[in-house]
């Protein structure tokens, strides 16, 4: 709580900042490649921006560790040798994938992937919180990430229900940043589980929670009085948000279990599948945000031992070509837009201890539906998968790319309680191509 | 008090079919018996009372004789900061009153709220010395070392496993080390010149954390025990602050001789093991069988990983600047050698053993920022908020929002010999520390000149521990313990060994030590509906998520200070509806006792207020208690109690 309680003042942070944008991209400057200055994209794109708006909501996979780009959408075959991940051919005549891909690649059609990207750091909490927040980590101000973004500039789809919602995420997820608590993601710790204890004890009468409820308002109000605090009056919101969010009729949407156990079984049977199915649940119940988080994927080490890696991604395979079926067959794909993001890249040369070391200078997104032109494949990485040859892409280009599909305004500033103005996306430029 | 007071408690939480529901599950006696049982001894629900604390070693006490220089340097403290307030033109806030100052050292100190008892009992003191008192026999418990661990298993990212070994002698070792008040640059340098097994030198585990990640290792080094991030170093020369990223090698090259797995012969051993051992596997992949002897794959692995981890020096092994090193001071894959960041400047002639130099280096008095960093994150600690912020990224230009008072922190650690204990002892005793929070937000930025602490919520560890306070007559008695014959069972020499002789090990590891069934003829004694109340510091790590303490913030093990206090809709649920507040409404525990042993309303409220806000009712808090009891008739305690843990004033420490 206290990250707010920084203090270097605001002109040497802002310094820190435009140095930082400049010479943090040096990281995917040592290959000389034209690459970013700044949080925008190098050379704006010259071809005219088609209309976004599309997408009514996001489902947004975050690969938390770093998911390496080599053994997933940028397969470097004449370079890594044989004994790595191979690829395979996919629906879409050029386009290859990693071989555990083998129920995604007939959806290639459906899907678009952007595979140069860069970006500042090589370390993982700046990492996601870059990722998620278009913005570099700094000590004096906490930014939001995309879904409170989305509620702040569109209001929320369902009045009851939070509009955004982060499944399996960590304790340093930046949440609705600067933003009021009403913006804040609603954490969801494990899908199985769904929203835990939303149902009073046997015991307690509706009338009797009412009365426990004004109670600690009337105990309460001496100390709220005194101390009128950002934090305290957090609290007080959260009670009151979760007070209306008890009396929602939609509460059962976090339910999974309400799903047929094939569905269920499709989408996976681990925490990220069943994560994944709770988040196609919520925006049919019209959230328009919803994170789901795999952890794991920091492979240092004997990656391909024990099919270590091979079998994870095997299990995104599942679940995305799950989710993106479902969504089809709903008839919901075009109105929601799927990302696949992670913190940075892997390094193309195995380390000593068999695995990939941290890789911010290229790495790989996926993105399919919310008016996404699949099929397709953005930018490209040199030989070796070290660095962006090609239409290089930003944290914050990638997160325009979204707001864009979103249909939210990219130029529109949001003034933060410190008095700064703020962009969603950073003045990151949305990638034209893929719409 | 009988059967008006046996449908009192029913009517209390209807605590019939609450306790029903719990005790047909957990009590031994029929639930029909506890019914017709008069209420004056109500039955115990089955809270965990059990007590094992024996086990744990003595904590090492203040020093008596060191008040007169306790009392001195605390009011150098306060000159100090007073300095600023004239300078700033602030106005000091008043002193806490006993009950804000004796909730707020418990919290600070121990971890949790006072109970009923002490509370009562310092509030009745009124000798001088009465704080001071308090604030040594607080040091002096064991609570001291659960609070303090806390802050180290956030920092250090302290997990239970690594893959597939068992972290456990390492957190008993840290947690030892608190006990015996080990002096900080001790407990370093041991962390960072450590070799072996975890389990013959459980120091080892901060390497053994980090396998196969040295250079991240080192950027976790400096970063914790200096305050400094060099991070953005590791890949080109650091943007914000002057390292390059040629520093950051030679730096890493003090470790980069040492790794985190076996080496040579053991390893040969070890793959001809591995390959005689997959052969073997049954078609299913799930069994071995050799010779006679049966053990589940996944267990011998186990064994295999146990014993491959463990932390070992290669003499001749030279850390190499990466491929693609860009900058002209050195050619890309060339050798590094070890040179320090600042301060004193030290290298490593060959031969010489890096470790020891490097910690010589960082864990030193006369490193500029191994005392800065300790005495910054500690006067955080105790006052919401740095005098430099981040507390870990300190750089050369940082401006300590009052240099004097760092700077003779700093001192006193160094005088202090690196005493954390003497050290906390200090501050807690100065006038700024017991001031009242301050009622005033601050703004991101904004400098805090310290008129009192910053008011803050209670960490995750410190609401889940003050919960156990308020249900739970001893929350001590669980204690994470390894048996030592884990270890004589599980340790293999991979040169000797033959392959029967590693499923063996599995098989007696399963059954005597891994299966569920010993891990919970070990914990269900301790555990109410399915949760297993023992102090945090004695949990799991990291917790899976949707625990209590995870809702609250506690961090994910992920990363260095991960641990959050801000507020999240599920955790609110949790307040509202989840087992841990109904827990107080139930008998058997420590809140329903209290309450249960007054017999005027008045005396009962006022045993509610002490216990949960450690402060008497106010007149008007207490006419509204009052009518609620009025009105809803014995219920209305359990709706008080329940309203109470519900205030923002329990959950943030004044």
């Amino acid at each position: 709580m206290n990250e707010t309680y920084r203090k270097l003042d605001l002109a040497t942070r802002r310094a820190f900042l435009s140095r930082a944008a400049q010479t943090c991209f040096g990281v995917s400057m040592l290959s000389g490649a034209n690459l970013a200055l700044g949080a925008a994209d190098p050379k704006p794109s010259t071809a005219a921006l088609p209309a976004g708006g599309k997408a009514k909501s996001v489902i947004y996979l975050f690969m938390e560790g770093a998911m390496s780009h080599l053994d997933t959408f940028d397969l470097k075959p004449e370079t890594q040798g044989s004994d790595t991940t191979r690829p395979i051919d996919t629906k879409v005549a050029g386009i290859r994938i990693a071989e555990y891909f083998e129920k995604l690649a007939p959806l290639m059609d459906q899907v678009a992937l952007v595979n140069s990207l860069s970006t500042a750091t090589g370390a993982h909490d700046p990492g996601r919180y870059l990722m998620r927040t278009s913005y570099e980590m700094i000590a004096t101000t906490r930014h939001p990430s995309m879904g409170p973004w989305a509620q702040q500039w569109l209001g929320k789809r369902n009045k009851s229900l939070p509009d955004s919602v982060v499944i399996a995420g960590g304790s340093q997820h930046p949440s609705a940043g600067y933003m009021e608590t009403r913006f804040s993601p609603l954490p969801i710790a494990d899908a199985v589980e769904g929203l835990k204890n939303a149902k009073s004890p046997d015991y307690l009468a509706e009338k009797d929670f009412q009365k426990r409820l004004s109670l600690i308002d009337g105990f309460d109000k001496n100390f709220r009085d005194k101390y009128n605090h950002k934090e305290v009056r957090a609290y007080s919101d959260f009670y009151k948000e979760t007070v209306d969010l008890l009396k929602s009729k939609d509460l059962e949407v976090f339910d999974i279990s309400k799903e047929d156990q094939k569905t269920r079984d499709a989408y996976g049977n681990n925490r990220f599948g069943q994560g994944v199915l709770l988040a196609r649940r919520l925006i049919e119940a019209d959230v328009r945000f919803v994170e789901v988080v795999s952890g794991g994927w920091d492979d240092h080490n004997q990656i391909y031992d024990d099919d270590r890696l091979p079998s994870r991604v095997r299990g995104i395979d599942q679940t995305l070509s799950a989710l993106i079926a479902d969504l089809s067959a709903k008839g919901l794909l075009q109105q929601t837009l799927i990302v696949v993001a992670t913190e940075f890249g892997r390094t193309p040369k195995i380390s000593q201890t068999a695995g990939r070391d941290h890789h911010p200078a290229a790495f790989s997104s996926l993105l399919a539906g919310g008016g996404i032109k699949g099929g397709q494949v953005y930018g490209k990485s040199d030989k070796d998968g070290m660095t962006v040859d090609s239409d290089g892409v930003t944290p914050a280009g990638l997160n325009a790319t979204i707001a864009h599909a979103l249909g939210l305004p990219l130029d529109k500033e949001f003034i933060s309680g410190s008095g700064r103005p703020f962009k969603v996306a950073h003045d990151g430029k949305p990638i034209a191509k893929l719409f | 008090m009988r059967g008006g007071h046996s449908r009192q408690w029913n009517g209390w939480v209807s605590c019939i079919t609450v306790t029903a529901l719990v005790c047909t599950a957990l009590l031994s006696e029929p639930t029909e018996a506890q019914q017709r049982r008069p209420a004056q001894t109500p039955p115990k629900s089955k809270l965990p009372t059990e007590v094992n604390s024996a086990r744990r070693a003595p904590v090492a006490k203040v020093k008596t004789d060191a008040l007169a220089e306790v009392r001195k340097s605390a009011a150098r403290i306060d000159e100090l900061v007073e300095a600023n307030y004239t300078k700033y033109k602030v106005e000091p806030n008043p002193l806490t009153t006993d009950e804000q100052f004796l909730r707020r050292i418990y919290l600070d100190v121990t971890g949790t709220i006072p109970d009923l008892q002490r509370t009562r009992s310092f509030l009745r003191r009124t000798d001088k010395e009465r704080r001071e008192r308090v604030i040594d026999q607080l040091l002096d418990q064991e609570g001291y070392v659960a609070h303090q661990y806390n802050f180290w298993a956030d920092l250090l990212r302290l997990r239970d496993r690594i893959g597939r070994l068992d972290m456990t002698p390492y957190q008993n070792w840290i947690k030892a080390s608190i006990r015996t008040n080990k002096p900080y640059d001790v407990m370093v340098r041991e962390i960072l010149t450590a070799e072996g097994k975890v389990w013959d030198n459980p120091a080892t585990g901060y390497y053994l954390n980090d396998p196969g990640m040295p250079l991240d290792n080192m950027n976790n080094t400096v970063r914790i025990f200096l305050g400094t991030q060099i991070g953005c170093a590791q890949c080109h020369d650091h943007p914000f602050d002057r390292w390059t990223q040629k520093e950051f090698y030679e730096l890493a090259a003090f470790t980069g001789q040492t790794l985190t797995q076996a080496t040579g012969n053991t390893m040969r051993s070890y793959g001809d093991l591995q390959r005689t051992i997959r052969e073997q596997r049954d078609s299913a992949g799930q069994f071995v069988e050799i010779a006679g002897h049966k053990a589940r794959f996944n267990t011998i692995q186990t064994v295999f990983q146990t014993n491959r981890s463990l932390v070992t020096d290669v003499p001749n092994r030279e850390l190499r600047l990466p491929d693609t090193y860009q900058y002209d001071d050195a050619k890309p894959s060339s050798v590094v050698q070890p040179k320090s960041l600042f301060g004193k400047k030290v290298s490593a002639a060959k031969g010489q053993n890096r470790r020891e130099i490097f910690a010589d280096w960082l864990a030193a008095p006369e490193n500029p920022r191994f005392s800065r960093a300790m005495a910054n994150r500690i006067w955080k600690q105790y006052m919401g908020v740095g005098l430099i912020e981040p507390v870990d990224d300190i750089r050369d230009e940082s401006q300590a929002e009052n240099e004097p008072l760092l700077a003779f922190l700093e001192q006193e650690l160094i005088r202090l010999k690196f005493d954390l204990k003497e050290f906390q002892r200090i501050i807690l005793n100065s006038k700024t520390y017991q001031r009242q929070s301050s009622p005033i937000e601050l703004s991101p930025g904004e400098p805090y000149h310290y008129p009192g602490p910053l008011l803050r919520r209670m960490s995750p560890e410190q609401v889940w521990d003050s919960f156990l306070t308020l249900a739970i007559p001893s929350p001590d008695a669980f204690a994470k313990t390894q048996d030592p014959k884990f270890r004589d069972v599980i340790d293999v020499d991979f040169e000797k060994a033959k392959p029967e002789d590693l499923v063996k090990k599995a098989a007696q590891l399963d059954d005597e030590f891994l299966s569920a069934r010993v891990r919970n003829a070990k914990e269900n004694p301790y555990k109410y509906k399915g949760v297993l109340l023992a102090r945090a510091y004695e949990l799991p790590s990291p917790l899976p998520p949707g625990h209590f303490l995870r809702e609250f913030g506690q961090s994910d093990r992920e990363l260095i200070g991960a641990n959050s206090t801000d507020g999240s809709i599920p955790q609110i649920l949790t307040m509202l509806n989840g087992p841990i507040t109904h827990m107080l409404l139930e008998q058997g525990s420590v809140m329903y006792d209290s309450v249960m042993r007054e017999k005027k309303p008045k005396d009962q409220l006022d045993v509610i207020f002490l216990s949960i806000l450690n402060r008497m009712p106010t007149p008007q808090e207490f006419a509204l208690a009052e009518k609620e009891i009025q009105t809803a008739g014995p219920r209305g305690f359990g709706n008080v109690i329940w309203a109470l843990v519900n205030t923002r004033e329990f959950l943030f420490v004044q």
